[in-house]
């Protein structure tokens, strides 16, 4: 590996036999000088010796220092080479999860589907013996199939509207079903909002008087641009905000009902309805909770014992597919302001 | 409203107990009844008593509802009789295919008490 050079070797064999030759030889007067000017000879030949040597030092030395540079670049590599076999595996660990992830999601769709299709299952099917028992009580109730006491005809009519709750229940979950599946279709018409929310006032007259209620309708200023929805399904959304301002504002209490046309001319154009009441409200820490199926404020369940929990729920899932918003603001005891959103037009597919 | 009582209403429904409870009530209030529990025994029932109304459930087994109306809009001697559909599909959908199959009145059955069901009978006889 260390090749020294021939040079090396001739003057160290050189200097050698003047040494030789300086010492050994047999010098007739050996001067002083004469053994001065040898010793100097031997000093110079072996000067390029030292020299040299000097320089073989300093190629091991360079050689050695690249040797061990190289074992360090050799560890790194198989340093390097250790890191990507960890990658692959953990790539290849990775991949394994996503799949299993993805198999986990279509499970999940499929549990899902089978959810929905059990929910409009049952409720069809749950309705058919409903409709019997409800018919059965009414005609013993209407005193149809013999006489009833007055005893008989109280517990007849507490059945009679517990089978009614029952299939209001039923078809709420149906309906709520219908509309947040692919099943339930969505006929999107030009529609007058102001008609609209008219027609469903109109509806609510009765309970209105009945109650003492004041409601302002406030006018919008026009003009007023047409929406494309399904007015049926919105009518649904502003009956069940609507239904829910009467059913929790005490006696003589207020209800504001007022378009919002300030979005109009915005990127994405869209009316916002405002429904206020100053009733009962919603309790800060159930706010979240409000738009979940079932769910009914601690507050409202003391007002109206009876409810189902669906109404926020179905309003929510058909502003949705009108591509629109819904929230509220509300404190316990100050009332509640809903407010939707509906864009102007629906997106074609 | 005498001729309209002692008519023959034809009640096509395959649960026995709301079949019962609808043929209870319309003999109450002076119909006649005759009952079938699925589409051919109704269509047949229909061929022989010539009735002056059928009610119709519309899920059914074997010929269903929708089935049942095609093929008795296809009779002529058969096609004029009125046909009350009263079933728990409820959706526009069920609404729109019994009324495009010329169905004459659609019922929800949970949504109604059978004095309703009597009320919409005499109407529906009364405009025919």
């Amino acid at each position: 590996m260390r090749r020294i050079s021939w040079v090396f070797w001739y003057y160290l064999i050189f200097s050698l036999l003047v040494l030789a030759a300086f010492t050994l030889g047999d010098f007739s007067q050996p001067t002083f000088l004469n053994r001065l000017i040898l010793l100097l000879v031997a000093i110079l030949a072996l000067n390029p010796f030292l020299f040299l040597w000097r320089q073989e030092k300093k190629k091991i030395y360079a050689q050695s220092t690249s040797e061990t540079q190289r074992e360090a670049l050799v560890f790194e590599l198989e340093k390097l080479r250790r890191v990507g076999q960890d990658l692959q595996g953990k790539t290849r660990e990775l991949q394994a999860k996503d799949l299993e992830l993805r198999l986990a999601s279509q499970r999940l769709a499929e549990v899902e589907r089978a959810k929905a299709e059990f929910v409009s299952v049952t409720s069809h099917q749950l309705r058919t013996p409903l409709s019997g028992i409800k018919w059965a009580v009414n005609m013993i109730l209407q005193g149809q199939l013999g006489p009833v006491t007055p005893d008989q005809k109280h517990f007849l009519e507490r059945s009679s509207e517990s089978v009614d709750r029952l299939i209001i229940m039923v078809s709420d979950l149906l309906r709520l079903d219908v509309l947040e599946g692919d099943k339930g279709e969505y006929h999107f018409t030009r529609v007058r909002l102001d008609e609209l929310l008219n027609k469903a006032i109109f509806e609510f007259s009765d309970r209105l008087k009945s109650k003492q209620l004041n409601l302002n309708f406030v006018r919008t200023p026009p003009p007023l641009p047409e929406i494309e929805a399904d007015p049926t399904r919105l009518s649904m959304v502003i009956e069940n905000i609507l239904d829910n301002a009467v059913k929790y504002t005490p006696p003589q209490g207020n209800i504001t009902v007022e378009i919002l046309t300030e979005r109009v001319n915005s990127a994405r154009s869209m009316v916002e309805v405002v429904i206020a009441d100053n009733g009962i409200g919603i309790p800060v820490d159930e706010q979240d909770k409000i738009f979940k199926r079932f769910y009914r404020g601690s507050n409202a369940i003391k007002v109206v014992p009876d409810g189902t929990g669906l109404g926020l729920v179905i309003a929510k899932a058909i502003v949705s597919r009108h591509g629109g918003e819904i929230w509220f603001q509300s404190k316990a005891g100050e009332g509640a302001s809903f407010h939707f959103t509906i864009p102007l037009r629906q997106n074609k597919i | 409203m005498a001729e309209i009582n002692n008519q023959l209403i034809l009640i096509i429904e395959d649960d026995e107990f709301l079949r019962a409870l609808v043929a209870k009530r319309l003999e109450q209030v002076g119909f006649r009844v005759a009952v079938a529990v699925d589409g051919e025994s109704g269509l047949a029932a229909a061929a022989e008593h010539h009735p002056a109304l059928i009610l119709l459930d519309l899920l059914l087994p074997g010929m269903n509802g929708y089935e049942f109306l095609e093929k008795i809009k296809a009779r002529d001697d058969l096609r004029t009789i009125p046909v009350v559909a009263f079933s728990n599909l409820g959706q526009r959908e069920d609404i729109a295919k019994a009324q495009a199959l010329g169905v004459d009145d659609f019922l929800i059955k949970a949504n109604f008490t059978l004095d309703d069901l009597v009320a919409k009978i005499k109407e529906r006889l009364g405009k025919s």
